[in-house]
């Protein structure tokens, strides 16, 4: 699925001041993997994300999803691999305030070049996470929780093969940030490739798989269990 | 596409106040296209109709507007004939002397302009056609015979409805048949409806004078009036011993094609003034809908942001902001042809006003005119916000 080869990513501060966020990272990640990547703040974790959800380029090295080069695709591609290929989960949730729970799930479909019956699919998909109640719903009178199973019903309608969700339990409680990672389990074993970054050890280890990042280099890769099949 | 607009339709209607303060330049902007469109479309029919009923070969003359030239200048038709043999580019002479006198039939009465005539007037003003019975003709004039020719102002204040032919109506109380009525004119027209005409002899014994105070001169050609002009002057000045100051001072020679040149020039400017106001006043509404799209594109930076991490590319998100400032238009543009629409029609009812058309060439010319100010006042906060890099508007508090 990703092949990450000597990746870095320098940030030009001023002509003479830079930052190297990320150094020489390499790694790979099989299909239907569930990768956890940690690391203390400033570790490069969230640059490492941005570019493998194709917001952002590397400054060197190589990033393969698919098979495709991302690294030397131009912003009409890039934008159309994360329609496509990608789904996103943010800690923050950012669903758009005002739009309902199904046209916020249906967001991603209008960037879509598939036909699909937009409102019929963003209701499945919200039965799906468990809200199938919530379909007229505003996000300001959903709960956290509730708007993350919104977001992750967006990351996933126009069925992509990889999930990035970025610190996606940070804005909730406990129970519900376990729940929300239940949501992402069962994803992994429908076949869904997910990578979460986390700052907490506990969510980190539900995976299959723990990278860990500091100071821009990538310093460990654990494996934690073999991939259910 | 459709999606688009639906997207720029909540988002606009998601932020009502807003999007009705910007409607609102547009609005006044485009009704005030509509209005200086049709006022000026107005003015140049009225000036237009006023012209045909002049006759652009015509050479009117007349004391000038002085109390002396009022009572030193008068015409006779020893003058015309002088005239006549004076003048080679003069086709057609029409004196006419002219009262307002109470017309009366039955019990019914009008004021009316009583215009005595010779049998040319009818070739010089052609606009005053005979619709039903005769011209005044050689033989009523020879005879001063008691005939009228009525406008149909009169026809419908004196007879209404009845037949008019062969009745007998009494103008100052002189008893004249009816031998012919005239056309109904269109509103504007230098010669009203009210008008009656009776053969010049007839209204001259009417007045007790011999004399008249202006006549009419149809030149050859358009292009002999100037000339005509100069031979009526001369011959004038010359048989009553008038310095050319004195001639310019006391006999007016008015010749409509000048003027129609001129007020035609007069109106071009007004025009033009109105449509710099008309200009002014969309261009404000124009830098009020890129204000409004500003703020929109500041005001919803994480929104672009979460649209392109969901797959928008850069011509989706400017695309979404065009189609709004465009929506804005379209909607402010529709009302404010309707209020233009309701503008014209308060306006036309002041006194004295003119006729203002509405056609559809001023509505769409408004129309698009307004679309093509959404279009460019659009294009730059749409440029910007297409622009955003994704990382950072989704960072964006």
């Amino acid at each position: 699925m990703i092949n990450i080869d000597s990746l870095s990513k320098t940030f030009y501060l001023t002509r003479k001041l830079s930052l190297d966020a990320l150094k020489e990272v390499s790694f790979e990640v099989a299909d239907g993997e569930f990768v956890s990547i940690m690391g203390p703040s400033g570790s490069g974790k969230s640059t490492l994300m941005s570019i493998l959800g194709c917001l952002d380029v590397p400054t060197g090295g190589s990033y393969r999803l698919g098979g495709e080069e991302v690294s030397k695709m131009r912003s009409r591609q890039l934008a159309n691999t994360r329609n496509r290929t990608i789904g996103f989960v943010f800690q923050s949730f950012n669903l758009l305030p005002m739009l309902s729970a199904w046209e916020n799930v249906a967001l991603p479909t209008l960037y879509s070049k598939k036909k699909i019956k937009r409102k019929q699919k963003a209701i499945e998909i919200l039965e799906q996470v468990g809200l199938g109640t919530h379909v007229r719903h505003r996000p300001t009178q959903m709960s956290g929780g509730q708007r993350q199973r919104v977001a992750i019903a967006r990351a996933l309608v126009n069925d992509p093969d990889l999930i990035l969700a970025d610190e996606p339990t940070g804005n909730l409680d406990w129970d519900t940030g376990i729940e929300i990672l239940e949501i992402f389990k069962q994803l992994n074993r429908q076949g869904k490739t997910i990578i979460v970054v986390t700052h907490e050890e506990e969510i980190g280890r539900m995976g299959h798989r723990i990278l860990r990042l500091h100071d821009g280099r990538l310093v460990a890769d654990e494996r934690l269990r073999e991939r259910d099949v | 596409m459709f999606n688009s607009v639906l997207i720029a339709l909540k988002s606009l209607l998601g932020n009502k106040v807003r999007s009705a303060l910007t409607l609102l330049g547009v609005i006044c902007g485009v009704a005030s296209v509509v209005i200086v469109l049709s006022v000026s479309e107005g003015l140049k029919k009225d000036m237009e109709k006023t012209f045909e009923d002049l006759g652009t070969n015509i050479v009117e003359v007349f004391p000038n507007y002085s109390a002396k030239a009022r009572k030193s200048i008068r015409f006779s038709m020893a003058d015309i004939e002088l005239l006549k043999a004076r003048c080679p580019s003069a086709e057609l002479f029409s004196p006419n002397v002219g009262r307002e006198w109470t017309a009366t039939y039955g019990r019914s009465s009008e004021s009316a302009n009583v215009n005595g005539v010779l049998p040319d007037f009818f070739k010089v003003r052609k606009t005053n056609k005979v619709a039903i019975g005769q011209e005044i003709s050689r033989s009523d004039v020879d005879q001063k015979r008691r005939v009228a020719v009525i406008g149909s102002g009169i026809v419908e204040k004196l007879f209404q409805g009845r037949s008019v032919l062969g009745r007998d109506i009494r103008i100052n109380r002189i008893t004249f048949t009816v031998i012919g009525y005239m056309e109904k004119k269109e509103e504007n027209y230098y010669w009203g409806d009210n008008i009656i005409l009776i053969p010049l002899p007839v209204a001259q014994k009417m007045i007790g004078s011999d004399e008249f105070w202006g006549f009419d001169v149809k030149a050859r050609s358009a292009e002999a009036v100037p000339n005509l002009k100069d031979e009526i002057r001369l011959a004038l000045m010359r048989d009553r011993g008038f310095t050319p100051a004195e001639a310019q001072e006391l006999i007016q020679i008015y010749d409509a094609g000048a003027w129609q040149k001129e007020s035609r020039q007069m109106i071009h400017t007004i025009v033009i003034f109105l449509g710099v106001i008309g200009g002014i006043s969309l261009l404000i509404g124009g830098i009020g809908i890129m204000n409004i799209m500003l703020v929109s594109v500041m005001e919803r930076i994480r929104e672009i942001g979460i649209r392109k991490a969901v797959g928008a590319t850069e011509f989706d998100i400017m695309f979404q902001f065009i189609v709004e400032a465009v929506t804005l238009c379209v909607v402010g543009g529709l009302i404010g042809v309707a209020l233009g629409w309701f503008g014209n029609s308060q306006l036309e009812k002041l006194p004295q006003f003119i006729k203002l058309p509405m056609s559809v060439k001023t509505c769409a010319i408004a129309l698009s005119v307004s679309i093509a100010v959404g279009l460019i006042s659009g294009l730059w906060p749409a440029a910007k916000a297409a622009r955003l890099n994704p990382i950072e508007a989704l960072r964006h508090e």
